[in-house]
Formats: C-alpha cells, structure tokens, sequence
C-alpha cells in the first residue's frame, strides 16, 4: 500500500496524546501511530510490514516498564529489515550511559529532550521524512506537503 | 639479632619481681608522670593517649614483644609524654637501671639492643601516624560527602517549597477553570453537544492505543475527516449511538469530538496535578521541616508516602503492597520512617534494575508480629552475598557506581540508625531471586528525652 507511519511510543497516555495532537497536521500524507509500550508497538510494526506499508520514523520514549526506548530502537536495528527508519529517542531522563548506548547501538538519527516544543519537533520530523523518502527513492511528489524543502533540495542536489 | 633480644629479655626482663599486670583499661602511665623504667609487653596491648587535648583516640599503641615508656626512658626530663593505658589485660615487665653503667661486655649487648628499640620505637610510630593520616583522610571524604548530602536535602526542601506553591496556584486555577466551563455548558444544556464535554471530564480517556487502533475502523463509518475519526474513537462511545446523532452533520461531530477532548484534557490535567501536589507533599513530609515525633503514627500511611515519591523511579518494576490494614498506630517520627522506606524501596528497585532481569517484582507487607509492627520488602533480584550482609549496613560500603544512581554508601546507615533510634531492628537475608529486608518496630515505644 505504500503509506508512510510515524510510530511513536511511550508509557504515558498524556504524552502520547500531546504528541499525536502536534503531529496532526502531518495527518493527510502520513499515518501517526500511537503504543503505551514496545511490545505494542512492535506487534504494530509486524502490521505495517505484513501490510507492505512503510515504517519511516520511530519516536519513543527511554524509561518505560518492560523493554526501554534504547532496547527496543536497540532490536529494530538489529531485526535488518528497516534499514532506512529514522529513530528518534523523546526523553526527558537518560543517563550518559543510555545516550551513547542509543547513539551506538540502536543508530539514533535524533534525540528530542521533554518537554519539547511543537514548532521544533515537526521540523525535525518533517526532516527526517524527507530522509527516509530520499533513502527509499519513493515519488518525493506526493509527499511534498510534510517534507522540509531545505533537506530535499540538498538531497536531490547531491543525487545529480 | 634474634638471639641478642632473646638474651635480653631473659637476661633483664624476666624478673617475676619486675612483672606488672595489668587489667583492661588500667593505667601504667599517667600523663607527664616521670618514668624511669623500660617496659617489655609480655602479653597484651598497651596505648597512648592525650587526656590533656581531649582526643579519644589512642596516639600510640604497641603489641606484645613491644617496648614502651621508651621515650620517657631516654628522655632528659623523663617525663611520660602519654597516658599509657592497657587496651586489654596485659603483662609487662621492666627494667629500671642505667642501661649506661653495666660492666663490659653487658654494657655492649644492651646498649646495642637499645638502638634497635629506639629504631623500632620510631618505625612504629611513623607507621601509627601514617595510619592516623589514612584514617583522617577517609575521614574527610565521608564528611564531605554527607555535607553533599545535606545540601541536596536542603536543595529538595527548597525545590517541594516552590513546587508546592506551584501546583498549588495551578490547581486552584484549574479547578475555577473547571467550574467556570461547567456552569457555561450547563448553561447551554439545551445545545445537543454539551453532554460530551460533561463525558470527557468524569472520566477521561479509557481506552488504550491498542483498543483504539483495533475499534478504529467502527469509527470511519461516521463519516468525519482522518483527525476528527480519531478523536471520536478516544470517547469510547458506541459508534452506533454515535452515528445515529452525527446523522452525517460532519460539523456537528468534529464539534462533539472537540468537546469531548476539552473534558477529558481538564479530567487528565486534574489527574497529574493531585499527582504532583501528592509528590511534593511526600518530598516536605521527608525533610527536616517535619521531624515530629508523634504518638500517632501509621506505618502503612508512611509506605503509601514512600512509594509516591519512588513514583518516578518505579516503573519498570511492579510493587504490590499487602498491608494489615489494623495496625496499631505507634510513636515515631513519620518523616524519618518514609526517609527508611524510600531508601529500601529505591535499593530494591535499583538491584532490580542493574540485574535487567525480565519480571521485576518489589513485594512490601506490613504484620503485626507480638509486640512489633514487621514490615518485609522483598525483591527478586540478584540477590546479596553472604558475606556482605553485615558490611551493607556500614558507611562507604556501595555497590552503585555509575548511571543515574549514584550511591554515597550511606543509605543503609542511616536506615539502620533511624531504625534504632526507634528502638527496632532490621534483618536481611538474600539468596538469588530472593532478597527480604525486614523491619521491626516496637508498638510500645518510650519517649526519647
């Protein structure tokens, strides 16, 4: 099917919500997921593969009850099949020890601190979607309305 | 050389007329008092003190095979620069001519045996100084890190000061806030939407994301746009009441959806501000603004208290509390019992969470057990080793090093100090996958003066 998911995770219903609330406007070209937990999200994230969908962007949180934000982005690079997902770490409590570890072994594209501010993270989100659809050469065309211009014009720049 | 001081001690210090023995604590020496003898320790230990500068501490000590008084001995005044005293029982013996005037041969062998005394006289206490210098330094760190200690006390007491006027200001608005909107909608009852606003508050947001994304398609049958379908999924309303009062007005609905997320925000907002308030209040209840002892004390309360600050930190671990709901209230200082708890509690989490084990579990009980109040807090974790389950309760003894923990090796004293000074005790035992701290409070407890 081809649509593009930001999926974002964390333990607490009100974060969750404020998140989806500022994404909303990326709403009409993308699909804005959101889990309480990794495990929740990774059962997700099973969907939208077996859906032939695409997993562009991964927002989660550090410290939540089971699996932590740097274990689970840890595991969805190590699983080999979304090569081309940005991984965003959203915290506002991570030890030294968790960023560098995030940075290392999980490849982390971006960390956002809490509490973040709207205007900031949907420009940065909108960056990393102009990555992700650089990366899988998809039609730039159709996705335009949630893309940064800057970052797509230096990507195609680079391409020529 | 052996064999010189074995000749001179048999030769000149085996007298059984030049024998003293001494009981533990007893005195061979007075301050200043002049000394002409030379004492061997037989048996026992002998120290120094300084009554005079009232330091407790002994500033010399010797061991049996040990010579002492040799300072007074040589000296030209001959005064005692120390009190000696025996730290246990102990025997000397002594000498008490003039090592100078012996005849010949005699006169050699003493006299060289004397040098390597007063060699050995000076080793000895350059090592004692050494020692005391060591000790003085381990000294100073602890001191400097209870002083951090006690700043970051202070610091605490000064942020859940500010935070508590605060929150306070924030939900007193938010509660006028609330009333305000709800005397408009009730107001305006007659409008068809107004109910939905009234849905959102009373109990928020009840479904969770996974609920939400599997009833989503019910939801798209209402016909409104990709945000407002969403929103209107979160009220958990039955989609087919829903359709039937939407009717197809894709206005109307988004109105509903909105009103519904008005409440349920005000709902939540009222949910997280009775959390801080609790937090704060939990945080003022540990510091040193509220050290009442009190006759009125309910342990269980003091837990509940512990776990609302451990709140933040506590997540990734289940704690169930089984609580005798009737114990007897007891006399005790409310903040000092939180301040106990909160340091168990938070070592449990934090042995749970180093470990990285999958099911991490905190277990705290309360029971009445004869003439105390038992409370266990058991852990699954790795465990402590035997060896150590004296040492966890001594200063500097920490096994956290690194991350957001950072331990000063103190939690523990001052549980146990806390804990006695309640006139209780505490036990551990631990094996893997199975850690109990216990806590024993007496119900009758006498005021402290």
């Amino acid at each position: 099917m081809d649509r593009l998911y930001i999926v974002c995770v964390d333990d607490q219903r009100e974060v969750l919500n404020a998140l989806a609330d500022d994404l909303e406007i990326l709403n009409a070209h993308v699909e804005v997921e959101i889990c309480e937990s990794a495990s929740e999200a990774k059962t997700l994230i099973e969907e939208i593969d077996a859906n032939g969908d695409l997993l562009a962007v991964v927002i989660s949180d550090q410290v939540m009850p089971g699996t932590s934000g740097v274990d689970f982005l840890t595991q969805l690079k190590e699983d080999g099949r979304f090569p081309k997902t940005l991984k965003i770490l959203l915290t506002g409590l991570a030890t030294h020890e968790d960023t560098i570890q995030a940075i290392n072994e999980a490849g982390l594209d971006q960390y956002i601190e809490k509490p973040w501010s709207q205007e900031d993270l949907v420009i940065k989100i909108k960056k990393l979607l102009t990555l992700y659809v650089l990366r899988s050469g998809l039609d730039y065309q159709s996705f335009i309305q949630v893309l940064d211009q800057t970052t797509l014009y230096e990507g195609l720049r680079a391409r020529t | 050389m052996s064999d010189l001081k074995d000749y001179i001690i048999s030769a000149y210090f085996s007298d059984p007329d030049h024998m003293i023995d001494l009981k533990e604590g007893q005195v061979l020496l007075h301050q200043n008092e002049i000394n002409h003898r030379l004492f061997f320790i037989v048996e026992g230990v002998l120290q120094g003190f300084l009554p005079d500068e009232d330091i407790k501490d002994p500033v010399l000590e010797e061991n049996a095979g040990g010579f002492i008084g040799v300072y007074s001995f040589f000296s030209k005044d001959h005064k005692s620069y120390t009190e000696v005293r025996a730290a246990k029982r102990s025997r000397v013996a002594y000498f008490n001519g003039d090592p100078f005037k012996l005849p010949g041969d005699e006169g050699v062998k003493f006299t060289k045996f004397l040098f390597s005394v007063v060699v050995e006289e000076l080793r000895s206490r350059q090592h004692f100084a050494g020692h005391m210098a060591r000790e003085r330094h381990k000294s100073m760190t602890k001191l400097l890190q209870s002083e951090k200690m006690i700043v970051l006390g202070q610091l605490s007491m000064g942020l859940a000061h500010e935070l508590n006027n605060a929150v306070g200001a924030f939900s007193s608005n938010l509660d006028q806030l609330t009333r305000s909107l709800t005397d408009y909608f009730k107001s305006h009852e007659s409008e068809f939407v107004t109910p939905y606003f009234f849905e959102g508050l009373r109990e928020g947001q009840t479904k969770s994301t996974k609920e939400l994304r599997e009833e989503r398609s019910d939801y798209e049958q209402l016909g409104l746009n990709k945000s407002a379908t969403r929103r209107i999924a979160k009220t958990g309303l039955d989609p087919v009441m829903l359709k039937a009062v939407i009717n197809d007005d894709e206005q109307f609905g988004t109105q509903l959806s909105f009103l519904w997320e008005m409440g349920s925000t005000l709902h939540d907002m009222e949910v997280s501000s009775r959390q801080a308030a609790h937090v704060v209040q939990s945080v003022k209840q540990m510091g040193v603004a509220n050290q009442r002892w009190s006759y009125t004390v309910d342990v269980n309360k003091t837990i509940s208290e512990a776990l609302a600050i451990l709140k933040g930190i506590s997540k990734e671990v289940a704690i169930e509390t089984r609580f005798e709901q009737e114990l007897p209230s007891i006399y005790a200082c409310s903040g000092e019992l939180i301040q106990i708890w909160v340091n168990l509690v938070k070592n449990a989490i934090e042995s749970l969470n180093a470990f990285n084990q999958d099911t991490r579990k905190v277990m705290i009980t309360t029971q009445l057990d004869g003439v105390s109040i038992a409370v266990n807090i058991e852990d699954n974790g790795p465990g402590i080793p035997k060896e150590v389950w004296e040492k966890i309760f001594q200063p500097s003894f920490s096994t956290k090093v690194a991350g957001l923990s950072f331990g000063l090796g103190l939690g523990l004293t001052i549980v146990k100090r806390i804990i006695e000074e309640h006139g209780g005790e505490i036990k551990v035992t631990s094996q893997p996958g199975q850690t109990v701290f216990s806590v024993f409070l007496p119900i009758e407890t006498q005021p402290k003066e």
